[in-house]
């Protein structure tokens, strides 16, 4: 904690001295600064977060021997044995790179309590303030960089400060301005709200301004203070042409690369999130909303797993042939799995007892299934997994303890993640 | 529990027999009686805060907004005591203080309202609040008026409190945990799903508080019976029951209302006086940043019961419960004390007045200490609240902060939108993201504020001729900081102002207003 306070004034006086916040800083060489403070080295999470809920019964555990099962068919994949979702064929191509675990069993059923646990790794407890896995893998790294350490793309975060882990490690947003969550129609470029300072002029006196200031102020030193100091020159150091350039995907040259991703604000937010972790952004998330089918289920999960299709399948072969997969840890989920029976309106219903993710990349081993559901789907059979051990499993592939503590704002040490947790060994 | 609520009722009939009367409670009373408490009562004057450090602190916390350029010489010219005291009495007879303080009073019972999904609710319950505060309604009226609401008579016309059984979805668990946690200070919240080892509650008592917000049940035609409320995947059912032994009326006629009723009545007259004691402490933080027991939330642990901190908070209790719960006398009494003057910098001298513990500021700002020698803290640095936010830009642009939000538009008006934006959960340990300093640095708001044709402040210091640009520069200062610019800061000023030519005056007047609306300064209530 202490040490933190100290960095981070330490950076501050920097930027105080050169009063042109972006003539000084660079961001190229802060690449190389692997965190001091952990030793440990800096590696990546992108998590894709398929909001609402997938039926992960129609993507990546069918049951097309069952009524359950509707009317989707399964396909071979390049892992003998392994069969996931027809509309999912290009993933299917490469399952050597990934994993899935079938028994995920975990107890919230309600959206907004389930996003929060599956996000944070716990259920919340009175008065503490549990940081996303986002804030604490980003705070674990600290990779020094002008660009924010964890960056959530489309819609908003379910948890939107960075817990007790304070406001430097809060997620990024990019995109999606509306409070409701719903995609603003006018955004669909993934636009950085308000990055773009008037003109260049204007900027460069208000710049001489604040610094001049700055250096005149008597304002008493608080914690407060201190934040809002660290906001405005974090802010100032991503308006750095250079690190603003990160969010530009007009600097993708390839055109059918940013095809292959999928035009929509899903597959271009992939896109941006492997351009965030070429430049050590420690952890993306990148938003997929629709998935809460209660009903019209297979027409509406048809369409978003196309959309999931191109993404991920680009994503992961990008990240791979850039060398990049083996420091990037993939991970695809929802707060919940869907009901296996299909309801009247040919939809399906919230299910925490029964679902899926998957895992791919850093410490992953690839083209493994883990855990077993019944053949209606409604059961685990083998190795039930709880959201505690997925976030052990994440934590141990990207080479952090999960048992590692953090003083929380109750003065009460947090694991990373909740000690009841195992990884699950098989995939590491 | 049963010895501690004993010794809790010999202590109160202690003090009852001792207590004042409603006639003998004033505000100054009460602010020395916090003096007297925080070892402020004869302090050096020195430590006060100056006159503008006052006027800007005074100002936000009773209206919610910075000082306006008249209200900053007004009060400069007259720095006698009568004119602080004066000032107070102003601000409060305000309408945007009855605004302000429905909005302190809605966040801190219903905080849904500051999540997406419970948003709709906030205008109609802060509406309704703003309306019973003006007209005077003692503050255990307005709790009554919450919990014993009728929502069958509520009509989507009407002004009613309704928003705190929509924002807990009606469900008898949801407004159990509320209603303890928003007027007693107890967190139930953990009850609800176990029994804990050393915790006070049992989850017993959660169902049981639960099932006064169940419809009774009806037996036979006419009789109705108390409800039982059901844990969820247990056979355990549970019937109304109080969290203390103490005895229970049932009213004759049983409906959902009147068990509500037996409820608030309880919690009105428990010797703990808990509902007093939560309102005080929660009021404090508005005035002081950290609560007088923290966590704010859990008024049930060992912290309230002894130690300095304990015995404020019973003071004020005592003349609070005394004084009818009037809310503007406890207000006034606080903002006139010498504790609610000091300076934010002169923090660390009162501290070791109060205790002699070691413990740097820093340390327990982040992790609440939580030892019996802790230090009552007084005006460390507070950020500003989305609402104060907006309200201040638009108050050191020279505009009106925008009303509509007091009517009952269902679109949400530009004000809500932004400081729904700039959502602070507590003022003491605010923070702020990359995305909100980005918003206030480039958006749009901003911009338009930076130019005279968006500020009226600008506007008129450039249609002056007679004002010489010393004045013009210092007249912004006035507007955003509620100062005047010092002398060092002039030179620079126009040492800037000169090396950019190509700026227009108005420009260079404009990048003035923006810088200042950016500094720390002008967003903490320093």
């Amino acid at each position: 904690m202490t040490g933190r306070h100290l960095s981070r004034r330490t950076a501050l006086k920097g930027l105080t001295l050169g009063f042109c916040g972006w003539s000084t800083s660079s961001w190229l060489p802060a690449l190389a600064d692997v965190a001091a403070n952990t030793g440990s080295k800096p590696r990546s999470v992108i998590l894709i977060w398929l909001n609402g809920g997938p039926a992960t019964i129609d993507l990546w555990d069918l049951k097309p021997q069952h009524d359950n099962g509707g009317p989707f068919r399964e396909i071979p994949t390049s892992v003998p044995g392994m069969r996931i979702s027809e509309y999912l064929p290009s993933l299917a191509t490469m399952a050597d790179d990934f994993s899935i675990i079938r028994s995920m069993s975990t107890r919230e059923g309600d959206h907004s309590r389930a996003r929060v646990v599956s996000l944070t790794g716990y259920t919340p407890q009175g008065a503490i303030r549990f940081p996303a896995i986002g804030s604490l893998v980003a705070h674990e790294f600290n990779v020094e960089n002008d660009i924010p350490s964890y960056v959530h793309i489309g819609g908003r975060p379910t948890v939107s400060g960075g817990g007790f882990l304070g406001p430097q490690f809060a997620p990024f947003v990019v995109g999606g301005r509306s409070r409701r969550g719903d995609p603003d129609p006018n955004n669909s470029g993934l636009a950085v709200a308000d990055l773009t300072p008037p003109s260049e002029e204007q900027q460069a006196e208000r710049l001489q301004l604040q610094a001049e200031l700055r250096a005149l102020s008597n304002i008493t030193v608080s914690p407060v203070v201190d934040a809002l100091d660290s906001a405005r020159n974090r802010a100032l150091r991503l308006m750095n042409p250079k690190a603003a350039s990160a969010f530009n995907l007009e600097e993708e040259e390839d055109r059918s690369l940013r095809e292959a991703y999928g035009i929509g604000a899903f597959g271009q937010g992939c896109l941006m999130a492997r351009r965030l972790v070429e430049r050590g952004v420690s952890f993306v998330e990148v938003s997929l909303d629709g998935w809460d089918t209660h009903s019209n289920n297979f027409e509406r999960v048809t369409e978003l797993s196309l959309q999931l299709d191109h993404g991920c399948s680009s994503l992961l072969k990008d990240l791979g042939q850039r060398g990049l997969l083996q420091d990037t840890l993939v991970v695809c989920q929802g707060e919940f799995g869907r009901t296996p029976r299909i309801n009247g309106q040919v939809g399906r219903d919230h299910w925490p007892s029964s679902w899926a993710v998957m895992l791919a990349g850093a410490g992953i081993r690839g083209g493994q299934v883990v855990g077993r559901t019944s053949d209606d789907g409604t059961e685990i059979e083998s190795e039930p997994t709880r959201t505690a051990d997925l976030m052990a499993t994440i934590f141990r592939g990207i080479g952090l303890d999960p048992r590692k503590q953090n003083i929380s704002n109750v003065g009460r040490p947090i694991r990373l993640a909740d000690p009841d947790g195992n990884a699950v060994e098989e995939l590491l | 529990m049963k010895p501690l609520l004993s010794v809790w009722l010999l202590l109160c009939v202690v003090t009852v027999s001792g207590a004042c009367r409603a006639e003998d409670i004033s505000p100054i009373k009460i602010s020395r009686l916090i003096d007297q408490r925080l070892q402020t009562d004869n302090i050096d004057k020195s430590q006060f805060s100056n006159g503008p450090e006052f006027l800007r602190r005074v100002t936000l916390d009773l209206a919610g907004r910075i000082p306006t350029i008249s209200e900053v010489h007004e009060y400069l010219g007259s720095t006698s005591d009568s004119g602080r005291i004066r000032t107070i009495d102003r601000l409060m007879s305000l309408g945007v203080y009855y605004r302000n303080m429905a909005t302190f009073w809605r966040r801190s019972w219903v905080p849904q309202a500051d999540t997406p999904e419970f948003a709709s609710v906030s205008d109609g319950f802060e509406l309704w609040l703003a309306l019973r505060l003006n007209e005077g309604v003692r503050y255990d009226e307005l709790v009554v008026e919450v919990m014993t609401l009728d929502s069958s008579t509520v009509v989507p016309t009407s002004t009613t409190p309704i928003g705190f059984y929509d924002a807990n979805q009606s469900k008898p668990e949801n407004l159990a945990a509320s209603s303890s946690r928003a007027f007693l200070g107890i967190n139930l919240d953990c009850a609800q799903c176990h029994d804990h080892p050393f915790a006070r509650w049992t989850r017993g008592q959660f169902w049981q508080t639960a099932a006064f917000f169940a419809p009774p049940e009806a037996e036979g035609a006419t009789e109705q019976r108390l409800p039982k409320v059901r844990i969820p995947d247990t056979e355990l059912e549970y019937g109304p029951g109080l969290l203390t032994q103490a005895e229970i009326q049932w009213p004759q006629d049983l409906n959902s209302v009147s068990l509500r009723r037996t409820l608030v009545d309880w919690m009105r007259h428990d010797p703990e006086q808990l509902l007093a004691k939560n309102a005080i402490n929660r009021l404090w933080s508005h005035f002081f940043g950290e609560a007088i027991i923290e966590p704010i939330d859990d008024l049930s642990r060992v912290e309230s019961q002894s130690g300095n901190r304990a015995s404020l908070l019973h003071d004020l209790t005592t003349a609070f419960v005394a004084s009818g719960y009037d809310l503007d006398m406890l207000v006034k009494g606080i903002v006139g004390s010498n504790g609610y003057r000091l300076t934010t910098s002169s923090t660390e001298t009162v501290e070791s007045i109060a205790t002699a513990s070691s413990e740097s500021p820093e340390e327990t700002g982040r992790q609440s200490a939580s030892i019996a020698v802790d230090p009552i803290r007084l005006q460390v640095t507070r950020g500003l609240t989305g609402e104060q936010l907006y309200d201040s830009l638009q108050t050191a642009a020279g505009l009106p902060a925008e009303r509509s939000d007091i009517g009952r538009g269902s679109d949400r008006s530009q004000r809500r939108e932004f400081s729904s934006r700039f959502y602070v959960e507590r003022t003491h340990n605010a923070e702020r993201s990359i995305s909100q300093a980005l918003t206030l640095m480039n958006g749009t708001f901003v911009s338009d504020l930076a130019s005279a044709e968006g500020n009226r402040v600008l506007a008129s210091v450039l249609s002056s001729p007679f004002m010489n640009s010393d004045e013009q520069i210092d007249t912004v200062f006035i507007a955003v900081l509620g100062r005047h610019a010092r002398e060092a800061e002039l030179q620079v000023v126009k040492r800037t102002f000169g090396s950019h030519h190509d700026s227009s005056h108005e420009e260079h007047l404009g990048n003035l207003f923006w810088t200042l609306v950016n500094s720390s300064e002008f967003n903490t209530n320093h």
